[in-house]
C-alpha cells in the first residue's frame, strides 16, 4: 500500500544507470521473469518473494497499463509465508504418533517396561516422527492460506529515483538484491551523503563533508 | 575510502540537520526563505526521538504537547544526546504536510499530504506522487541550505548560537 492509497512511509533509493531505449517492453519482460511464484502445500519452500501488479497482487501476469504511468514504473514486491498454527501442528502430530505406535498387549507392555532394550521397539524413531510431522504440516497447509504482504515500489525513471514502501532494513536489503537481479541495476538507499550528491554538490564539497568531524554542543560546567 | 565508508562517516550530518531545523524553526518564528524565493513555515511536531551518541540503543522519546519547547528536550541535548528522528509540520502556499524525518537515512515516514483535488482514479497517482515529491523537494532544499551553512566559515558563529540556545532553554 502507498502508491495509490494508504500510508506514506517509504525509503528513497537512487538508481544507477539509464533505462535503455524502449525500456517499457524490456522492463515488463524483466518483471514478468521474476513474477511472484505462489507457495504450495507440497513444496519445500516456506517463503516466496517476487513482483506483482500493485492493484492486483493475485494476478498471474503484468499488463502494460498496470505498470507504466508516464514517468513512473509501479509494481509491488509480494512476500508470502506459511504461518502455521503451531498448537494445531503439535497436537495433530502427537495424535498421529500415538496412533502409529506399534500395538502391544498389556502383558507385552509390561515386559517391554521391564526390559529397556525391548522397550525401544515400542517407540518410533526420530526419523519416523519427523516424517509424520511433515505429513501433518502438508495436511495443515492444504487448509490454510499463506500470509501475504505487498510492498509498493514507485520508480521515477526521469529522476532515477524510486520509493519503496517499507522501513524494515532487512526487507529493503532483500528488495535491493531482487531489483538488481531483475533489472541489472544497482540501487543505493538515501542518506546524507547521497542526498548531497544528488543535489549537485561538487566532489570537493562531498570530500569536505566526509572530512567533517561530528559537531556536538559543548557546555561549560 | 570506499563509498560505504564515506556514507557511514557522514551519517552524523543527518542528526545535525534535524537539530539545525529545530533551532532555525524556533529562532526564525518557523519561517524559512527558500532559494526559489517562496516562504516555508516549518515547526517541530509532537515527537522527538533522542539517541545517546555512544549507545544508540539508549533512546529517549518525548511525545505529546510541544516537546520542542520542553526543558526535557534541551536537557537531553545537554546530556549529549542526538536527535535521531522528529515529527515535522510544514506549510507552503496553503499546502501542509506532516511527517517523521529519520536522521540516518533522511527517510520520511507517516507522511500526511494535502487533500487530493483530482477525482478521476487514474489521475490520482500523479497528484499523489507530485505532493510526495513536493514534500521531498522541500526537505532537500532545506538540507541544501543546512549543508551550505555547515561547510561555510559562518558555521562557527551558527554553532555558538545553537549552543547558547540550548543552554538558555535548558535553564528556563
Amino acid at each position: 500500500m502507498g502508491v495509490f492509497e494508504g500510508s506514506l512511509s517509504f525509503k528513497t533509493f537512487y538508481v544507477e544507470g539509464e533505462p535503455p531505449n524502449g525500456f517499457h517492453q524490456d522492463y515488463l519482460a524483466k518483471l514478468q521473469k521474476h513474477f511472484f511464484v505462489p507457495l504450495t502445500p507440497v513444496g519445500e519452500e516456506d517463503r516466496s518473494v517476487g513482483w506483482v501488479p500493485v492493484q492486483d497482487p493475485i494476478a498471474e501476469s503484468f499488463t502494460h497499463d498496470q505498470v507504466f504511468f508516464n514517468q513512473y514504473v509501479v509494481f509491488g514486491m509480494r512476500i508470502d509465508k506459511w504461518a502455521l498454527p503451531s498448537a494445531w501442528v503439535k497436537a495433530m502430530t502427537r495424535q498421529a504418533i500415538a496412533q502409529r505406535l506399534p500395538q502391544v498387549s498389556k502383558e507385552e507392555a509390561k515386559i517391554l517396561e521391564d526390559d529397556g532394550k525391548l522397550r525401544t521397539k515400542a517407540k518410533l524413531s526420530k526419523r519416523e516422527k519427523d516424517k509424520i510431522k511433515l505429513e501433518i504440516i502438508t495436511l495443515v497447509k492444504q487448509h490454510i492460506l499463506t500470509s501475504m504482504k505487498v510492498i509498493d515500489v514507485c520508480w521515477n525513471i526521469a529522476e532515477r529515483k524510486l520509493r519503496f514502501w517499507s522501513q524494515s532494513q532487512a526487507v529493503c536489503d532483500e528488495f535491493a538484491e531482487l531489483f538488481k537481479e531483475t533489472f541489472g541495476l544497482e540501487i543505493h538507499e538515501d542518506c546524507p551523503l547521497l542526498m548531497a550528491k544528488d543535489l549537485g554538490m561538487t566532489e570537493k564539497q562531498l570530500d569536505a563533508m566526509v572530512d567533517l568531524d561530528p559537531w556536538y554542543p559543548s557546555f561549560e560546567s | 575510502m570506499d563509498l560505504f565508508d564515506k556514507i557511514e562517516r557522514t551519517r552524523h550530518l543527518g542528526e545535525l540537520f534535524l537539530l539545525w531545523l529545530w533551532y532555525k524553526s524556533a529562532t526564525n518564528d518557523t519561517v524559512f526563505y527558500l532559494s526559489d524565493e517562496s516562504v516555508l513555515a516549518l515547526a517541530i511536531g509532537d515527537q522527538i526521538v533522542f539517541e545517546a551518541r555512544l549507545a544508540q540503543t539508549e533512546k529517549t522519546v518525548l511525545s505529546g504537547g510541544a516537546p520542542a519547547e520542553s526543558r526535557e528536550a534541551f536537557e537531553a541535548l545537554k546530556q549529549g544526546k542526538a536527535v535521531s528522528a522528529a515529527k515535522i509540520a510544514m506549510t507552503r502556499d496553503e499546502k501542509s504536510w506532516q511527517f517523521t524525518l529519520q536522521s540516518a537515512t533522511l527517510s520520511i515516514s507517516g507522511l500526511k499530504i494535502p487533500a487530493l483535488m483530482t477525482k478521476a482514479d487514474d489521475e490520482k497517482i500523479f497528484e499523489r506522487q507530485a505532493l510526495i515529491e513536493e514534500a521531498d523537494s522541500l526537505v532537500r532544499g532545506l538540507y541544501e541550505s543546512f549543508l551550505s551553512m555547515r561547510l561555510s566559515d559562518e558555521w562557527e558563529r551558527e554553532a555558538k548560537n545553537i549552543t547558547r540556545w540550548i543552554d538558555d532553554n535548558a535553564q528556563d
